[in-house]
C-alpha cells in the first residue's frame, strides 16, 4: 500500500502532508501527556517493532502470503496516537533509510497507514468490545478493527490514486496516475477487502488473544497498561469527523463539471460564479504593476491566465537567483574560501548503546 | 542396548505430508529481513566512499533533493524528466557508486512494478490508435498514442524519483542524515525517536530472523493455513512483549545516564560554501527543467 514517487503530483503530496500534519500535532502531545518522559523510548521501540512487523509474511488462505501493518495491534496495546506516532516513524525510516515508499509521498502514506488505520481500527474495536470485554470478545474486537483499519486505508489510498488523472491530465494522458476511481478503489479494496485484510484481521486478532494469555497486565490498567494513552479524547473525535466529510466529499467535488480545473483566470471565475473574487481582481492589479509583467513561460500564448502565466515568472527568479549564488559560490569554492568544519558533534541520546 | 527403530530408520514415505515447493512464508520473511539487513549495510559502505556527494553537509542533500524530486514531479513532460534522470546519472558517477548496481536497484523494484500495472492503461486510453491488437467489431483493442506517452511518462517520473531518492540514502550515512532532517523543521525530539529506531530496527530483525529460523529448523512436512497463522500471531506477540519489556530497560539506561524527560540535541555545525553551491545548482536545474518544460508544446 506505499505509494511511490511519481503517482501523486506535488500538490496532492503537499495537501496529504497538511492532513497527517493535525494529527502529527495531538498525537505528540497525547503521548507527550500520558506518558511523560517515558515517551521517547517506547514509541522508538514500537515504531521498530512497526517496521519488522510489516517485513512478515502472513500466510492466507490460498497458499500465498500478505504483509501486515500492524496499526490496529499497536493502538489496542498502547492506544491510538501513540500507534500513530509508531508507524508514522516506521514509514519515514522505510522512505528515508531504506528507499522504500516514496520521500514525496511520505504524508499521504502516513496518512493511510499511520493515522487514518490506527484510528479507525480503534475505534471499531472500542465499539465492539465495550468497557469490560471478554478475552474472546476483545481478541475478536481487536481483529475486525484490524481489518476496519486496513480497508479504510486502502480506500484511501484508492481514492488518492484516483483523483490524479482527473485532476492533473494534458492533452488525453494523465500526468501521474493514470487510472481513475472507477479503477484504483476497486484494485486497492479487493485486494484488501480479502488477503491483506484477511492477513491483519487475523495477526492482530491472534496476537491480541496470545498477549492477553501471555501478558494480561497490558490490558489491565494500572497494572503496567497503557490504558492512560487510550482514548481518543474530544479533539481526537473531531479531527476525525472533519476529515471524514472531506473524504467524503473530495470526490463528489471533483466530479462536479468543470471541478477539476483549478487553472482559471478571472474572467472564466466571473462567467463561472459571476462576479470576481475582491481578492484575485486585486492580485491582477497588483501584478499589472510589476515589472515583469511581459515575462512569460515560453509556449504560453497571451491569452494564458495568471494562474498559467505565474510559475514562469517565479520560475525565471529562482534560475537568475540561483545562478547568481552558484558564480558567487562556485568562485569561493575554487579560489579556496571555504570554512572547514571539525568534530561535527554526536546524535544525542540515541547514539548511546 | 537396542537402539529403538525410530532412531535408526528413516521415516517411511508418506508418514509427514510433503513440503511444499518453493519458500514458504517462514522463508520469504527471513528472504525479506535478510535482504533488508544487507541493503541497510550496503548502503553505510557506499556512504563511506571518498565521492562528491558523499563530502557534502546532508542538509544540503536534503535540500537538494527535495528541489530535484519538485522538479520531476512537476514536469508535465518526457524530455525534462530524462534530462533530470542524467542529471541524477552524472551525480551517481560522480560519487564512485557502483553505476550498473545503481540502475538496477533503481529499476528493478518499483518502477518495473510501475511498468506493469501501467501497462493496460496503455490500452484503455482513448487516444489515436497507434497499433491494433486485436479487432472484433465493434470492439477494437489497441495501443493508443495518449496510453503509451501517459505511462512512458509515469515510469520515468517513478524511475528518475526512485533513483533521486537511492542517490541521497547512498551518499550519505544515516547518522547525518537525521542531522539533515533538522533543515526541514523536525522536532528534535521525532529525530530522537528516529535515531533510536533505526537502531532498534537492527536489533527487531535479527530477533524476529531467529524466530523464523527456529521455527524452519522444528518443522518437518507441511503444516496448514490455521496453524501457520496461530504461530505468527504469536511471533507478533512475542515481539510486543519484547518491545514493552526492552522500552522500559531502554528508559532505566537513558535515566541511569542523566535523562531527566527533556531531549537535546547538539547545535548543527554551519553549512559550508560547496553545500550551498549543490543546494544553488539543485534549484537552478530543477528551475532551468520546469522552464524548458513549459516551453514543450
Amino acid at each position: 500500500m506505499h505509494i511511490p514517487d511519481g503517482y501523486l503530483s506535488p500538490a496532492t503530496a503537499v495537501v496529504a502532508y497538511g492532513a497527517a500534519a493535525p494529527f502529527w500535532y495531538q498525537a505528540s502531545r497525547r503521548v507527550r501527556e500520558t506518558l511523560r518522559g517515558e515517551s521517547a523510548p517506547l514509541v522508538a521501540v514500537f515504531a521498530a517493532f512497526s517496521f519488522t512487523l510489516q517485513m512478515f509474511n502472513i500466510p492466507v488462505p490460498g497458499g500465498t502470503t500478505a504483509h501486515a501493518v500492524g496499526g490496529t495491534l499497536m493502538a489496542v496495546v498502547l492506544g491510538p496516537w501513540a500507534a500513530v506516532v509508531g508507524v508514522s516513524t516506521a514509514l519515514v525510516i522505510q522512505a528515508l533509510f531504506f528507499g522504500d515508499g516514496g520521500i514525496t509521498a511520505i504524508g499521504a502514506n502516513c496518512f493511510n497507514m499511520a493515522v487514518a488505520l490506527p484510528i479507525v481500527g480503534y475505534a471499531v474495536y472500542r465499539a465492539i468490545s465495550g468497557a469490560h470485554p471478554s478475552p474472546k470478545r476483545r481478541a475478536i474486537a481487536a481483529g475486525v478493527g484490524g481489518y476496519a483499519g486496513i480497508n479504510v486505508a486502502a480506500l484511501l489510498t484508492g481514492l488518492e490514486l484516483g483523483i490524479q488523472p482527473m485532476l492533473w491530465s494534458e492533452g488525453g494522458h494523465a500526468l501521474y496516475n493514470p487510472y481513475g476511481l472507477e479503477t484504483t478503489v476497486p484494485a486497492m479494496l479487493a485486494v484488501h477487502l480479502t488477503l491483506a485484510g484477511f492477513a491483519e484481521a487475523a495477526i492482530t486478532g491472534l496476537a491480541v488473544a496470545y498477549l492477553q494469555r501471555a501478558h494480561p497486565s497490558l490490558f489491565s490498567p494500572g497494572e503496567g497498561g497503557y490504558a492512560p494513552g487510550h482514548r481518543l479524547g474530544r479533539a481526537g473525535w473531531s479531527l476525525v469527523a472533519v476529515l471524514a466529510v472531506l473524504v467524503v466529499l473530495t470526490p463528489l467535488g471533483l466530479l462536479a463539471p468543470g471541478g477539476a480545473d483549478f487553472e482559471w483566470g478571472a474572467e472564466e471565475l466571473e462567467t463561472m460564479v459571476g462576479y470576481i473574487p475582491a481578492g484575485l481582481a486585486g492580485l491582477e492589479g497588483v501584478w499589472s504593476l510589476a515589472p515583469l509583467r511581459d515575462y512569460q513561460l515560453p509556449g504560453l500564448g497571451p491569452e494564458a491566465s495568471y494562474f498559467q502565466q505565474a510559475p514562469g515568472y517565479v520560475l525565471s527568479a529562482v534560475v537568475g537567483i540561483g545562478l547568481i549564488f552558484v558564480l558567487v559560490l562556485g568562485a569561493r569554492v575554487l579560489l579556496g574560501g571555504r570554512t572547514r568544519v571539525v568534530g561535527v558533534g554526536g546524535q544525542g541520546l540515541g547514539d548511546e548503546d | 542396548m537396542a537402539l529403538r527403530t525410530w532412531d535408526t530408520q528413516p521415516p517411511s514415505p508418506g508418514s509427514y505430508p510433503p513440503a511444499p515447493a518453493g519458500p514458504d512464508f517462514v522463508g520469504r520473511t527471513v528472504s525479506g529481513i535478510t535482504g533488508a539487513l544487507e541493503r541497510a549495510i550496503f548502503n553505510e559502505e557506499q556512504a563511506r566512499l571518498p565521492g562528491l556527494l558523499q563530502r557534502i553537509d546532508a542538509r544540503a542533500k536534503v535540500m537538494a533533493t527535495l528541489f530535484l524530486l519538485l522538479g520531476t514531479g512537476l514536469a508535465r513532460h518526457l524530455l525534462p524528466i530524462a534530462a533530470l534522470y542524467l542529471v541524477t546519472i552524472l551525480l551517481a558517477r560522480l560519487s564512485l557508486l557502483p553505476l550498473a548496481g545503481f540502475v538496477k536497484r533503481a529499476w528493478l523494484g518499483i518502477p518495473l512494478f510501475a511498468g506493469i500495472v501501467v501497462l493496460p492503461s496503455i490500452f484503455m486510453l482513448p487516444g489515436h490508435p497507434l497499433l491494433t491488437v486485436l479487432e472484433v467489431p465493434p470492439f477494437r483493442l489497441a495501443v493508443t498514442d495518449n496510453g503509451v506517452s501517459g505511462a512512458t511518462l509515469l515510469i520515468a517520473r517513478v524511475g528518475t524519483s526512485v533513483s533521486l531518492a537511492l542517490l541521497l540514502v547512498f551518499t550519505t550515512r544515516w547518522t547525518e542524515l537525521l542531522r539533515g532532517l533538522r533543515v526541514l523543521g523536525v522536532p528534535a525530539s521525532f529525530l530522537a525517536v528516529l535515531s533510536m529506531t533505526y537502531r532498534y530496527i537492527f536489533l527487531f530483525l535479527r530477533g524476529a530472523n531467529n524466530l523464523f529460523l527456529a521455527r524452519a529448523s522444528r518443522t518437518v512436512g507441511a503444516t496448514t493455513g490455521a496453524e501457520q497463522r496461530r504461530w505468527a500471531a504469536a511471533a507478533t506477540g512475542t515481539l510486543v512483549s519484547r518491545s514493552v519489556k526492552l522500552s522500559g530497560e531502554v528508559l532505566l539506561a537513558m535515566r541511569a545516564r542523566g535523562f531527566e524527560g527533556e531531549i537535546r540535541s547538539p547545535g548543527a555545525a554551519r553549512m559550508r560554501d560547496e553545500d550551498w553551491l549543490v543546494v544553488a545548482l539543485a534549484a537552478v536545474v530543477a528551475a532551468s527543467v520546469l522552464l524548458l518544460d513549459g516551453g514543450i508544446v
